[in-house]
């Protein structure tokens, strides 16, 4: 794999420079990590790979067999599961964390709905926080604190 | 997975091709660079069409997020399990509120047991 930089100005023309990302070529070639975390979650989910696509088609209301969950998880780069079968399968597994594993390289995670209220929790502690500090920085200003 | 989140999902690809005001090609270009791929304009165009047999693979989806600028693909996924995502100062602050739990938990547990015991 690559690892040149993609810098402005390498290639033929002055047009490069609009694809210059500042992210190393290849950098987000993630497919074969993604299926070995695919293919632990199904692992150890605790379920077979048959039980886990008759219920992804079940959620899905399509035709999904453990022969393609083998490809899927197999590093062969032509089968990729498709997003929208990603969600029924984190479901089945009752496991995150090829979400997660996507989510990496943006910085984000996934927000349980259980952590809902924990986060909102939080904003607003430090909403409070910002509030009290601007209330002290005016009260102080204005002579109304000893 | 619903019909409906399916199609949000593409519509979702779509709002992002179109805020992210680069050309299809360019798109495919950026991803191609980034994941090593040769994914095609023509290829893209299935993924975002109307037609449900077409569906972009997972493992692009963080580089077609990252080359678009948005998170909202993900988003419309994870909503039909209940699920959001958030940030990593997000992630920090429900670090420390559950820390805060737990010493809450373990100070009670204290307590309790000095009551019992009484203190030294």
């Amino acid at each position: 794999m690559s690892k040149r930089k993609l810098q402005a100005g390498y290639g033929l023309s002055a047009q490069q420079a609009l694809f210059d990302t500042g992210i190393e070529e290849g950098a987000l070639d993630i497919s074969l990590g993604f299926r070995q975390c695919l293919s632990r979650t199904l692992s150890a989910c605790g379920k077979d790979r048959y039980h886990v696509a008759a219920e992804v088609s079940r959620l899905t209301r399509s035709n999904f067999s453990k022969d393609m969950l083998d490809k899927y998880t197999s590093s062969a780069a032509e089968y990729g599961i498709r997003a929208e079968v990603l969600t029924a399968l984190c479901y089945v597994t009752g496991s995150m964390e090829p979400f997660r594993y996507l989510l990496e390289p943006l910085d984000a995670d996934v927000l349980l709905p259980e952590d809902r209220d924990l986060v909102e929790l939080a904003r607003l502690h430090e909403q409070k926080k910002t509030l009290d500090t601007r209330i002290m920085e005016i009260s102080r200003k204005r002579g109304l604190l000893k | 997975m619903s019909r409906g989140t399916t199609s949000l999902f593409r519509i979702a690809l779509l709002s992002a091709i179109e805020t992210s005001g680069k050309s299809r090609d360019r798109i495919v270009c950026e991803i191609n660079e980034l994941t090593d791929r040769n994914l095609t304009k023509f290829m893209l165009d299935k993924y975002t069409c109307a037609n449900h047999a077409y569906s972009l693979p997972s493992e692009l989806l963080p580089t077609f997020c990252k080359v678009t600028l948005t998170d909202n693909p993900f988003r419309v996924l994870l909503a039909e399990i209940g699920c959001d995502l958030h940030s990593p100062d997000d992630a920090r602050k429900l670090k420390i509120l559950r820390l805060k739990q737990e010493v809450l938990c373990i100070e009670t547990k204290i307590q309790r047991l000095q009551t019992i015991k009484g203190p030294k």
